[in-house]
């Protein structure tokens, strides 16, 4: 091939590179717009100077702490989070944001522990979250996921019809869920089903989390105690946090885990660590199924009650100052 | 290693780059090793079936041109051909067979089960080494003079898997002097490549999105829906072989190799003849010399005659039950066969009649037209009914629910409904274009920037609109 031929096709694929960034940002910004962690993420950037209180986890605190209760905290939770998210998110806003916080909540229910949370990674909208994770440098991990996910970030154009119809097209017919300070409210509770019906849907719903996973998984482990450590580095005071769900649900994680023995697993993991509070809260509500919209998550009843309950522990730890709001 | 995989991608790349870089006469060397490893990765326990059916075929056309008795030339051809069929019989139609007669006459052979998949490809290159046997006897060509050309022939991997079935005539030539990488190529290949990427990723994956629940459980929903549901499968069908076919031949042109073309609007024929002229093009000229003329000579030569009914329903008749029986086992692909025999009869006995028609009706003649193509279109849209849904008797169902013999209710998901409509008019669209070939003509002659601009828009419409991670497999490569 003569080399003019040659040249002409290396210039041809930059500019695809080159249209392919611009084009991938602009699908992700408009994509992302009116999403959940979108919204909530675009708020917190916002505000984050004020903030001194924050939730951290996936759908468990998002639903569960309502920070509108607490001064100057926000809820930076979002759905299907893992502690590499969460771990990559606050490096970022710690090193390079403006923000300072106090104190922080970081959930630690058994499913976190889970390695379908470092496969989730992977998997969920990775262009999104390639604003906060390297993916070639998240550890632990085989290198041909790394680039796979990696390029799905590059490229986040491909297969973007799918997430037009998935996430944008519903929003067309859906109001988006309320949310305050990235709290999320449910309504609905499963008292109105019958024992029989949430029996079923509590074991579907551990079933779906345990199912086939390997409960401390390496990578998820570490990312954990790297979170913990990087928070103790910047001096925020850490209250690991046990979220309530139904007995239904956690009747069926018996099955997969030794639920009593997993808040051992956790103190072992932060034992060289500094944390300020462990707070088991997983059985508050067993008797109590109104709290819950679905098997695991609280509804803005349950949270109202277990924020209140919260608020209550974290005072008379002195981790939060006692106020007229508090 | 399916061509939509990432792995092909970057074997693609070193196969190109390596050919790029070798010497003229081992570029043959260098297509044959890569043919077998494709196929390895893909099927390496059958490996041995590809080599068996190349050196047996390849040694008997040799003595076959070797002698001018034409007793023993007949006597090696069927020996060549049995040979292939009995691989192809073995592999595809043996267990079919046993357990067939077991259930109808309740008696036990005491054959054992084989349990395997067919080996990849089989059906393809086993009809490619039939039509250069039987034209190497009829001394229409040549025996190949070199092994390796000839067993890059069989192998030869963009088109190994599902065709386009290239006859011995057209290909071993090409293999016969391969070109180095040229540049009008790589862009002609990149064209045809990206043509197929969007039938298949965009158009045919997307939607099975639609199709696949339906025909999984067609009884749950309502008329209107199994009824749109085959009008969307005929779409997703030729879009996935049509963009197979294309991306096959246009990774052979990346190469420099021209395959047989194998599409050309099919759904816009007035009659099945047509259809079949238009469709798997490259399957049609193969039944058509090797089945329909040789049973037309046949009957003609035994029984004297030219004009008798059966001289015109017996070959196509006969040729589509060997199309039916070669795309599948089970009675539905026998009643499809016969079904569109029948309709090719009927094409060709009303061929003249439909002809002076239109022209008696002079400017109205295009209604006429029209009426035909809704006829031929209808047809082989509810044939595809009998085609798509495993077991005769299902068929029947899902013909007769659409009738009336439904109860259900299910709607389809307004999502589905709306992503496949979007789908629908891209495909429409598409057809457009290449229907006005001219389109193509002139982008070629544009300036660089419009035909830059072009290959852009469509990288992106694919990297968008593709459905990548529901992608299925090729619909023909389980043929």
């Amino acid at each position: 091939m003569k080399r003019r031929n040659f040249l002409r096709i290396i210039i041809f694929i930059l500019i695809f590179l080159g249209i392919n960034h611009v084009l991938g940002d602009l699908f992700v910004g408009w994509s992302r717009f009116g999403s959940e962690y979108g919204i909530s993420h675009r708020e917190f950037q916002k505000r984050q100077e004020q903030v001194t209180f924050i939730a951290l986890g996936d759908s468990h605190p998002q639903k569960a702490v309502m920070v509108s209760k607490i001064e100057d905290a926000y809820n930076l939770s979002s759905s299907a989070e893992s502690y590499i998210h969460t771990y990559y998110i606050m490096k970022y806003y710690l090193e390079e944001g403006d923000f300072h916080p106090q104190v922080a909540l970081v959930e630690i229910d058994p499913h976190g522990f889970l390695s379908a949370k470092l496969e989730g990674l992977f998997r969920r909208d990775p262009a999104y979250w390639e604003d906060y994770v390297p993916y070639l440098k998240v550890e632990n991990e085989t290198l041909g996921d790394k680039v796979a996910t990696y390029l799905k970030g590059e490229f986040p154009l491909f297969g973007g019809f799918q997430v037009f119809l998935t996430e944008y097209w519903p929003r067309v017919d859906l109001a988006p869920e309320p949310s305050v300070l990235g709290f999320v409210a449910k309504d609905g509770d499963i008292s109105e089903y019958s024992e029989g019906e949430r029996q079923r849907d509590g074991a579907a719903r551990a079933g779906s989390h345990f199912e086939n996973q390997d409960y401390m998984d390496a990578a998820v482990v570490e990312y954990f105690q790297r979170l913990i450590d990087l928070l103790n580095e910047y001096e925020v005071s850490v209250v690991l946090v046990w979220y309530p769900t139904s007995n239904y649900y956690y009747e069926s994680v018996g099955e997969y885990i030794s639920v009593e023995t997993h808040l051992g697993r956790v103190e072992d993991l932060v034992e060289e660590s500094q944390v300020e509070a462990v707070l088991d809260y997983h059985d508050l509500f067993f008797d109590h199924p109104e709290y819950f919209t679905d098997p695991d998550h609280l509804n803005i009843i349950g949270a109202s009650t277990m924020t209140d309950r919260l608020v209550e522990d974290l005072t008379s730890a002195g981790l939060l100052p006692v106020t007229p709001s508090n | 290693m399916s061509f939509t995989s990432e792995k092909f991608v970057i074997f693609l790349l070193i196969v190109l780059v390596v050919y790029g870089l070798a010497p003229k006469k081992w570029r043959w060397g260098v297509l044959l090793t890569a043919s077998y490893i494709f196929y390895g990765l893909w099927n390496l326990e059958y490996i041995w079936v590809l080599a068996l059916i190349t050196l047996s075929s390849y040694w008997i056309s040799r003595r076959m041109a070797r002698t001018d008795d034409s007793q023993q030339k007949s006597q090696w051809l069927i020996l060549s051909i049995a040979l292939v069929l009995l691989v192809l019989g073995v592999f595809k139609y043996y267990d079919y067979l046993i357990l067939a007669f077991e259930n109808y006459s309740q008696i036990d052979l005491p054959f054992p089960l084989l349990q395997r998949i067919a080996p990849l490809g089989i059906s393809f290159f086993s009809l490619q080494v039939i039509a250069y046997l039987v034209d190497v006897y009829r001394g229409k060509l040549p025996p190949a003079d070199h092994l390796g050309h000839y067993a890059v022939f069989v192998s030869f991997f963009p088109q190994l898997v599902a065709g386009p079935i290239t006859r011995a005539q057209k290909l071993l030539p090409q293999i016969k002097f391969l070109p180095p990488v040229l540049a009008e190529d790589l862009q002609k290949g990149f064209q045809r490549l990206l043509l197929g990427l969007l039938q298949k990723f965009v158009i045919a994956d997307r939607l099975a999105n639609f199709t696949t629940p339906i025909f999984d459980d067609f009884s749950s929903y309502s008329r209107l829906v199994l009824l749109v549901n085959l009008y969307v499968y005929a779409v997703q069908i030729y879009a996935d072989f049509a963009g197979y076919s294309n991306i096959a031949i246009g990774i052979a042109k990346l190469f420099g190799v021209d395959l047989a073309e194998n599409f050309r609007q099919p759904y816009l024929a007035l009659d099945v003849a047509k259809f079949w002229n238009r469709w798997h093009i490259s399957l049609s000229n193969w039944l058509r010399d090797y089945i329909f003329y040789p049973t037309m000579r046949f009957l003609r030569k035994k029984y004297k005659s030219t004009r008798a009914w059966w001289m015109l329903w017996v070959p196509p008749l006969v040729t589509m039950l060997v199309s039916g029986i070669w795309h599948g086992t089970g009675p539905q692909f026998i009643l499809w066969g016969l079904l569109h025999g029948s309709m090719l009869a009927l094409s060709a006995a009303t061929s003249q009649w439909r002809k002076d028609v239109t022209e008696r009706l002079g400017k109205a003649g295009w209604i006429f037209q029209v009426v035909q193509w809704l006829l031929t279109f209808n047809f082989i849209v509810f044939s595809w009914a009998i085609f798509r849904i495993p077991g005769l008797h299902s068929s029947i169902l899902y013909l007769r629910d659409i009738a009336g013999g439904t109860k259900a209710s299910t709607m389809v998901h307004e999502q589905a409904v709306w992503g496949t409509v979007i789908i629908l008019v891209v495909f429409s669209l598409f057809e457009i274009l290449l229907t006005f070939n001219v389109f193509w003509q002139k982008l070629e002659k544009a300036p660089l920037v419009v035909r830059w601009g072009a290959y852009y828009l469509l990288i992106f419409i694919i990297m968008f609109l593709g459905n990548f991670e529901g992608s299925q497999p090729f619909i023909y490569e389980q043929f």
